[in-house]
């Protein structure tokens, strides 16, 4: 007897990454249901709640924050039992957290992926560079990738590096003024500075107008330029995907054969619903992803699921520089310093990378004025002097993966489904704290190149909203949840498309790469149904 | 400080334009029209203009009476010290010890930043929830000094690279 399913393919949320690997499934003729929490929202409206926003430096405002589908600022949301306050700026919408990101599209170094090899800590990949690189490729066609063909990424003032197999789909964008100042100041004391590649069309591509510089990109682009994953939820509904809104995944139903047979689906209303497929893909972010799994009581053989919480902590420096260099005409950053990228150091210490914020200055700069007493006049002149003269560095550390660093299904709240919230412990180790000196030595000698005044000393560690380790992958099925494939170790049919299944982190931001193994998972997926 | 003509005239205006726009139909009742006109004086005073907007004035004092009922109180506090100073100009505000008085101070802080960062409250960073209320934004006047220079964000004024080029005022910024 033909076993009947509802899809072939059930992705659990409609994020970059989901709806990339949903995309890929649909044009192959599969069919496909994506299951996403919250709802479908037009680029205009979340524009005009930005605008209408008393809280416009606090990125989840203009979004949606349902008792059912809470964005992580909610107070409820994360609990936090260690001594960070871990809270990245997760979305749940069509497209979700893409939605406001800043668009920077890195490949992970061939050495990343060798850590423990060549560095003798964190972990390995299981796979090298080089299986990646297609699907890197397709990932830079998919998101509209500007970048630099010429630049040495690794830092080392080199050949073009990492390798790759074609240009980048699109020229990168001409560099800003700041960017230029700042460069010719800072790097002839040694300081690599490298164009970042992002999802900003330069030029108009797959719907998208080039960017023009409206300086919004976080929290929302308001002409869709920058890249966002509602752009792929929309190319797989309109090659044939089902995307359902106001579904939460509450549970995966295992079958007695070790595959997964349904996932429980429940909508604001309380209703309830039991879908089944061939395969399933879990997208719903690195927390979300192992919350479910967890619940579930599914692909945690190896007691991995939800430890191994990695983000890119982070410090920040804004000092004003003695000369006007005009941040906030452009996008929000574009490029940084990559001396500590990769090399011996990173036996002893993190590797790290300093990029330099481009936006639009006024409110800190004012904030800092009014809080002063300043008024009048002058506080004009001085919003217009500071505004031209401000140089905001942003620092990430590479972090290394410890069982330790949880997400945990909360035991004491649940949203208004009655599904579990979560709880957060995550400390900041030694590997990290080793590299802040030499960070500390980098802002003192910034300043000095600048003829600087500093303004804010931002060395606490900071949240930089990439998730990754939580659901880690591995060649070993006893210390990871996944294999090279993102496929379960314990589910031959159960997928995770989610930067959570990263095992080492670099110091770059991981949705690139996500997507990338999201679109080879579903081409695994395609050949096995 | 304010006239009775003023006075009349500030609230007839205000009562007629509410009357037009349900949108404000929280506006200030007419028994408070005095603190509106007040407010509105206070206001021209601490951001050195001339005229302002009478839909921001009544959206910045709506929204600080409501952060806090001792705000009209504390307002009326401010214009004495300044009448009784003999203050007739923002600038001699800089550095005086109205700004420094921890009460009248935060007073006058509070109202320059409803106008020049657009919302009133202090932001909470990472929390979906503070204090805050919004009070306009293409308006807010911090934006002022740069924007021949930087947009408004979510607004653009230019097209595809213009950032390679500094604004045409460089050599005197």
């Amino acid at each position: 007897m033909t076993k009947q399913y509802d899809a072939d393919v059930i992705v659990i949320g409609s994020g970059a990454l989901g709806s990339n690997a949903a995309h890929t499934l649909a044009l192959k003729g599969r069919s496909v249901i994506i299951l996403e929490a919250g709802e479908r929202i037009p680029r205009w409206k979340i524009v005009e709640n930005f605008r209408n926003s008393s809280k416009k430096a606090n990125y989840n405002s203009p979004y949606p924050n349902q008792p059912w589908a809470h964005h992580s600022y909610d107070e409820q949301y994360i609990e936090n039992t260690g001594s960070f306050d871990f809270r990245p700026g997760m979305l749940k919408l069509v497209g979700g957290t893409t939605w406001h990101w800043a668009a920077a599209c890195w490949r992970y170094l061939p050495n990343d992926m060798k850590l423990k090899t060549l560095y003798g800590v964190g972990r390995d990949w299981p796979m090298e560079y080089s299986e990646l690189e297609p699907f890197y490729q397709r990932a830079e066609e998919a998101l509209g990738v500007c970048g630099s063909d010429t630049d040495d990424q690794s830092g080392q003032a080199g050949q073009p590096f990492p390798p790759r197999s074609k240009p980048y789909p699109m020229e990168p964008e001409g560099e800003t003024y700041l960017f230029q100042r700042v460069k010719s100041r800072i790097s002839p004391a040694g300081y690599h500075f490298i164009h970042e590649p992002n999802g900003r069309a330069t030029r108009p591509y797959d719907g998208r107008p080039a960017c023009s510089g409206n300086n919004n990109c976080m929290p929302v682009c308001p002409i869709g330029s920058m890249y966002s994953g509602d752009k792929h939820a929309q190319h797989a509904e309109d090659a044939g995907a089902k995307l359902l809104t106001d579904s939460t995944a509450w549970k995966l139903e295992k079958g007695h054969d070790g595959k997964i047979v349904a996932v429980h689906v429940r909508s604001s209303t309380g209703e309830d619903t039991r879908l089944t497929a061939k395969y399933f893909i879990v997208a719903a972010h690195g927390l979300e992803t192992a919350k479910l799994l967890l619940i579930s009581d599914v692909a945690n053989s190896s007691d991995q699921v939800g430890r191994n919480l990695m983000d890119h902590t982070g410090m920040g420096l804004q000092f004003l520089a003695d000369e006007p260099v005009w941040p906030g005409r452009g996008a929000v950053q574009q490029g940084g310093i990559f001396n500590y990228r990769d090399g011996d150091f990173r036996k002893k210490h993190s590797a790290i990378k300093h990029a330099m914020s481009n936006n639009v200055p006024n409110m800190t700069v004012a904030q800092r004025l009014i809080a002063k007493g300043v008024i009048g006049s002058e506080l004009d002149k001085q919003i217009r002097h500071q505004a031209a003269r401000w140089v905001d560095i942003s620092t990430v550390f590479e972090i290394l993966p410890h069982a330790t660093n949880t997400v945990r299904p909360s035991t004491t709240r649940k949203d208004a489904l009655g599904i579990p919230m979560l709880t957060v412990h995550y400390e900041v180790d030694d590997y990290v704290k080793a590299a802040k000196g030499v960070v500390d030595a980098d802002y003192k000698k910034f300043v000095s190149l600048m003829g600087g005044t500093v303004i804010e000393d931002n060395t606490g560690w900071q949240n930089r909203d990439h998730l990754m380790g939580t659901v880690i992958m591995g060649d070993n099925q006893k210390d990871s949840v996944v294999n090279h494939e993102c496929r379960t170790w314990d589910h031959s049919n159960l997928f995770l498309a989610t930067t959570g299944v990263i095992p080492a982190s670099g110091v770059i931001n991981p949705t690139l790469t996500g997507v990338a193994l999201s679109i080879r998972a579903a081409e695994i997926i395609d050949k096995e149904i | 400080m304010l006239s009775r003509r003023q006075l009349l005239k500030s609230g007839a205006y205000l009562t007629g334009f509410a009357a037009l726009n349900p949108v404000l139909s929280w506006a200030v009742p007419p028994s408070q029209s005095s603190d509106t006109s007040a407010f509105y004086q206070l206001s021209l005073m601490l951001t050195g203009r001339k005229q302002l907007s009478q839909v921001i004035t009544q959206r910045a004092l709506h929204c600080l009476s409501e952060e806090d009922s001792q705000f009209p109180t504390q307002m009326q506090q401010l214009s004495r010290a300044i009448t009784a100073a003999g203050i007739t100009q923002t600038d001699e505000l800089n550095g005086h010890q109205i700004m420094l008085d921890a009460a009248t101070g935060a007073t006058a802080r509070k109202i320059v930043s409803a106008w020049y960062l657009g919302f009133t409250g202090t932001p909470v960073s990472l929390r979906a929830v503070d204090n805050t209320r919004f009070v306009t934004y293409t308006d807010a006047m911090m934006y002022t000094p740069t924007l021949d220079a930087t947009v408004i964000p979510t607004f653009s004024r230019g097209h595809t690279n213009y950032w390679t080029q500094p604004p045409a005022t460089i050599k005197n910024d």
